[in-house]
């Protein structure tokens, strides 16, 4: 028996090994190849979980007003526990004579219910008797004025506004509402107000000599209560053209006013008596102030090179300039409108209200828009005042073609949250957070739907608008974001329904196969009536009989020439046009104000298809009719220099069309009302042409949004009900009340042209028709020969807006040297074949 | 035992670095898409091998490779040969020749602009003889240029490598040669070259490689979409990475791949033989 020896058993050992060290990188191969399955459609939808911070919405009892007036926000405030808000109070027409003298109006506490107060308020002048800068305290009971002891509008004086300062408790009840009327001169406007760190609340009021027009500034205190505390505090800056617009207050008592003097931007500083400590003037100074823990910063920008920077400095008296070392806040604060509180600076973005720590410049969230349900159409773009963690105050407003309301909103959070296990559908687009026709539909799908919730992702959220430089920048940005949507989509993450502005390219999804044909939809809803939307627009949409997008709205782009001079036409050849041109008397101008790579560009968008066959890949850049194009866009199309003001060189197109020197004008049709504009400048009909093409193509229609629904979403109904929601007859009504464009719903379009035809300027809810602005003259209604004609003009839309980038760029990059000589047409032309030929052929 | 416990990390990290994403990469190459993971056969591949733009690739590319690696391979071993004789200032020579190595490649780029664009020193000068312009990016001329930037970047270092080989041909092999009444040209031929090929070999694979990185060049001097005859492989695949299109890259790539094998190969191959020759 041979016994096994030291290296006879390493071997043996390692025998055993091998294959056990083998499996384990297979498997440890393998296990990464797991990811090749995983991604693309989501497993499962995902829902609200049961974390989730929930805040409710309670609207606040606004000020009332009266007819013929309106009011806005001009400051809110934490004061203490309270919320002080100073509104401005105007009739419509920019002139409320609200007291005869300054003797005035000052209204309600507690004690008389806003109710009582605002119903009228029209007669809420008063018998008050302080006269503005009365001396001495003025008690808040002495001020309730009584609703019967009121002049009508048209017995009072020459007041022009007033101001009301509203307070607010923690519950969202109106505790006060001080109307500062009283102790305000006519010509007296409050520019800011402050709280103090003893709880008083000032207010910097300016007044202007009628007469001189010098300014002067005063500073009014008032407690808690309303009570205006001790004599109005004149206040003097060495600089008399410092306008102050901006004040806020340290501990000490030292008050800070930021604005605009002689020559820069100014921070002055005052003790309390009112005499100056020091100045801060600093060229790069906007002169925003915030208050940051008693920490007291100015805002400035600054160029360094082609960098924009956006810093806060420090106020520090011990400084020699009295300005500490600036903290450059570009990348989180650029382009943002800061608001300072306790945690440091907020900022309102699009998906949330976040706080910045001016230390760490940690991002931390206070709310995100998804955990309320709040109409961010209403309130998008206010303030907020963050009064605790759990209590936020927001500002909005409404606005329709004849009216606007200021609307102010508390947001509590809540220990439940009502939405818990809903399933979450993603909106996503490029800057929608701030379409609030959008965030409206939201809103109003979040509180009606029971089984979904819609969350807005917005992938322009985190944009660095300090690195972007050129135009070029801002495309690769907005290139970069389409493609990190797609990419989400294929790691399961993406979204639902894809939202996109006109020019954003849905084609690259299509291609892939990641939109859903909305056809299968609204072919088996019942409720949905395909018939009810503008056919020539549905066309349009479709590609090869499929509908993988749909706009809410669109416009349409091209020229408008009279009839007789361009014959009842939509669109024409190079040669027609021509042909036009040569028939115009010498000193007529047959287009204005395009670059000749502007006119190209417009020309190819609208007939990329004859250059172009994506199903053959044909490629037809070297050909006459493109040489056509070129020649075209030299011979009519200005020097592009470059300059980005190159605009400001354009000449007035309505003009010289009103005195016949101008034959085609470039134009944007939105509503009729644009469309009725032409007819009435060119005097006769007018036909609306396309650019000039080898296909005769019609003038260009763009969407303004469109609608798309992921071939991978896991909710495709609910995505479903919801573009339903936003194509609906309600939402084409609102947008066609507040937005802009064109509805591609039939009977909301009859509505805009029946408006068109009976405009009604005064009220009723229809818009105000404008026909006339630019031109002179009354306003008067479409007639219905020129509403049919805008009719037949929508029905024969045949060319949808086709910007293929990549092309163009190609294009975009050969032509100057055509267009300055350098070289021929047939060169150019043979060069851009030569290249794009290659990227179709890849593209195949 | 031990050797496999020696081998096993770098094993482990080849396997995963290399061998792993290729085989993630031939599994993409068979799938109809990223979302849709239905099996497709080869379909990829014949899509790609039907795609204009592909083969218009492949051909710019082995062609740019069949004329850049030998004149690589041929002039650097001419210089070499050159300097390794007792030319004045040889040392000065070996240095500028290096220079290239050490210029980055937005220089060369810039450099090259200044010099071949429609506007650039080069037509400036021809402009001053009265010729035309000659459009040197976007022209058939562009191969030449693209060449020249190649030879220009490259020429130094095969140089120093083959330097560095002639001086280890044995010198007595060399003289034993010459008594027996070899001339210049035999010697080099039957002696030297002999002795060179390992080094032959190695600079054509350096070189083969180097001519597939030409392409960091060309997409800087021209973009995603040059002339046609500046269309490399790299384009393509660059491209569909761009526009996320994993099967026609994940396909082309394994096509490459295929084909890089086989020309490596059979360099080994004839490497192999030549090497056989020396030991015997």
């Amino acid at each position: 028996m041979m016994h096994l020896g030291t290296d006879d058993k390493i071997t043996r050992k390692g025998r055993l090994l091998r294959p056990v060290i083998s499996i384990g990188i297979c498997i440890a191969m393998a296990i990464p190849m797991t990811g090749c399955t995983l991604g693309g459609k989501k497993a499962a939808s995902d829902t609200v979980p049961a974390d989730a911070p929930y805040y409710a919405v309670k609207e606040l009892d606004f000020y009332t007003l009266a007819k013929d007036e309106s009011a806005y926000i001009v400051s809110m405030t934490p004061c203490g526990d309270q919320l002080a808000v100073l509104i401005q109070v105007s009739s419509n027409g920019g002139i409320v004579p609200y007291a005869a003298t300054s003797e005035s109006i000052s209204v309600s506490n507690s004690d008389l219910t806003a109710e009582t107060a605002a119903s009228d308020p029209v007669d809420t002048t008063g018998d008050t008797t302080a006269a503005a800068g009365d001396s001495g305290s003025t008690d808040a009971a002495d001020i309730i004025t009584s609703a019967t002891d009121t002049k009508s509008i048209a017995d009072l004086g020459d007041y022009s506004m007033k101001y009301i300062v509203l307070l607010y408790d923690i519950t969202g009840t109106k505790t006060a509402e001080i109307d500062l009327s009283k102790v305000l001169g006519a010509n007296d406007s409050v520019t800011s107000m402050s709280v103090t760190a003893d709880g008083n609340f000032v207010i910097l009021v300016q007044s202007f000599d009628s007469v001189t027009y010098a300014a002067s500034n005063k500073l009014y205190t008032f407690d808690s209560s309303g009570k205006m505390t001790g004599d109005p505090l004149t206040l003097h800056f060495s600089d008399s053209n410092f306008y102050p617009y901006q004040m806020t207050t340290d501990a000490s008592g030292s008050m800070y006013f930021g604005g605009y003097g002689t020559d820069s931007g100014m921070v002055v500083v005052l003790d309390k008596q009112g005499n100056t400590q020091y100045e801060v003037k600093n060229s790069s100074l906007n002169g925003n102030l915030f208050n940051v823990n008693g920490v007291i910063y100015a805002d400035g920008y600054s160029t360094e090179g082609t960098d924009n920077k956006y810093f806060l400095y420090p106020i520090d008296a011990a400084k020699e300039n009295h300005l500490g070392d600036p903290i450059d806040v570009s990348k989180v604060l650029m382009g943002s409108a800061p608001f300072a509180g306790k945690d440091g600076l907020y900022v309102n973005s699009g998906s949330g209200i976040y706080s910045y720590d001016l230390n760490t410049m940690e991002k931390k969230s206070v709310l995100l828009w998804k955990d309320t349900d709040i109409d961010k159409g209403v309130y998008s773009y206010s303030t907020p005042v963050i009064l605790s963690s759990d209590v936020i105050f927001l500002q909005g407003s409404t606005y329709s073609a004849t009216t606007s309301e200021t609307k102010l909103a508390m947001l509590t959070r809540q220990k439940e949250n009502p939405n818990v296990g809903k399933k979450i559908l993603k909106v996503a687009g490029i800057n929608i957070s701030w379409d609030t026709t959008m965030q409206s539909e939201v809103y109003k799908f979040n509180t009606t739907s029971e089984d979904y919730r819609i969350e807005v992702v917005d992938y322009a959220e985190d944009f660095d608008y300090t690195s972007m430089k050129t135009v070029e920048d801002y495309l690769t940005a907005y290139s970069d974001m389409n493609k990190k949507i797609y990419m989400e989509i294929l790691a399961g993450n993406g979204p639902d329904i894809i939202y996109g502005s006109g020019d954003m390219s849905f084609s690259m999804y299509q291609s892939k196969g990641l939109l859903t044909d909305l056809y299968t939809f609204m072919d088996k809803d019942t409720s949905f009536k395909k018939d009810a939307y503008i056919p020539s627009i549905l066309k349009l949409c479709e590609t090869d009989g499929h509908l993988y997008k749909f706009p809410t709205s669109f416009t349409i782009q091209g020229f408008a020439g009279a009839k007789s001079v361009i014959g009842d036409r939509t669109g024409w050849t190079v040669d027609e046009f021509n042909a036009m041109v040569n028939s115009l008397p010498s000193d007529v101008m047959p287009i204005a104000n395009y670059t000749q790579p502007a006119l190209l560009t417009a020309s190819l968008n609208a007939s990329m298809a004859a250059f172009v066959d994506v199903t053959t890949g044909k490629v037809n850049f070297d050909s006459e009719e493109f040489r056509q194009l070129l020649d075209l866009a030299k011979t009519y199309g200005t020097v592009d220099n470059g300059d980005i003001n190159n605009g400001d060189n354009n000449v007035d197109e309505w003009t010289l069309v009103q005195n016949g020197k101008l034959a085609l004008m470039s134009s944007m049709i939105s509503d009729p009302t644009s469309y009725d504009q032409m007819a009435t400048l060119f005097g006769e009909d007018v036909s609306i042409v396309g650019f000039p093409s080898s296909t005769k193509a019609g003038p260009i229609c763009s969407a303004n949004f469109s609608f798309a629904i992921s071939s991978q979403s896991p909710n495709q109904d609910g995505a479903w009900n919801f573009v339903k929601d936003f194509l609906s007859e309600d939402s084409q009504n609102k947008m066609l009340d507040s937005g802009w464009g064109i509805p591609v719903m039939t009977s909301v379009f009859e509505k805009q042209i029946d408006r068109a035809m009976n405009p009604d300027v005064n009220n009723g809810g229809g818009p105000i028709v404008y026909k006339d602005m630019y031109i002179g003259g009354g306003s008067e209604p479409m007639s219905e020969a020129s509403a049919q004609a805008y009719r037949d003009l929508i029905n024969s839309l045949d060319t949808l807006m086709d910007s293929d980038q990549e092309i163009l760029s190609i294009v975009m990059e050969e032509v100057p040297a055509y267009f300055n000589g350098q070289k021929t047409d047939k060169a150019v032309s043979a060069l851009i074949q030569n290249r794009v030929q290659t990227l179709v052929n890849e593209r195949q | 035992m031990t050797h496999t416990a020696f081998l096993t990390p770098s094993l482990a990290g080849v396997m995963l670095f290399f061998f792993l994403p290729l085989i993630m990469i031939a599994y993409n190459s068979t799938m109809k898409s990223a979302l849709n993971n239905e099996f497709v056969g080869l379909k990829n591949y014949t899509d790609v091998l039907n795609n204009k733009a592909f083969l218009l690739a492949g051909r710019n590319t082995l062609l740019f490779s069949a004329l850049a690696v030998p004149l690589a391979v041929i002039l650097a071993l001419l210089l070499a040969l050159l300097l390794n004789t007792n030319l004045p200032g040889r040392s000065w020579f070996r240095s500028i020749f290096l220079n290239p190595m050490m210029v980055p490649v937005a220089s060369i780029v810039l450099i090259w602009q200044v010099v071949f664009s429609f506007n650039g020193t080069l037509n400036s000068f021809l402009g001053g003889f009265g010729l035309d312009k000659i459009d040197w990016m976007k022209s058939d001329w562009s191969r030449l240029v693209i060449l020249l930037l190649f030879l220009w970047k490259n020429l130094g270092y095969n140089m120093v490598l083959f330097l560095s080989a002639l001086n280890n041909v044995p010198a007595e092999l060399l003289d034993s040669a010459k008594i027996d009444g070899a001339n210049s040209v035999k010697r080099f031929t039957h002696v030297s070259l002999v002795y060179l090929s390992p080094t032959i070999f190695f600079v054509g694979i350096m070189s083969l490689i180097n001519s597939f990185k030409i392409f960091r060049e060309v997409y800087l001097l021209t973009g995603n979409y040059p002339y046609d005859a500046l269309y490399l492989l790299q384009h393509f695949m660059n491209n569909a990475f761009r526009d996320l299109d994993y099967q026609k890259l994940s396909s082309a790539a394994i096509i490459m791949c295929v084909v890089m094998i086989i020309i490596v190969g059979t360099l080994f191959l004839a490497e192999s033989r030549i090497g056989k020759d020396v030991e015997e």
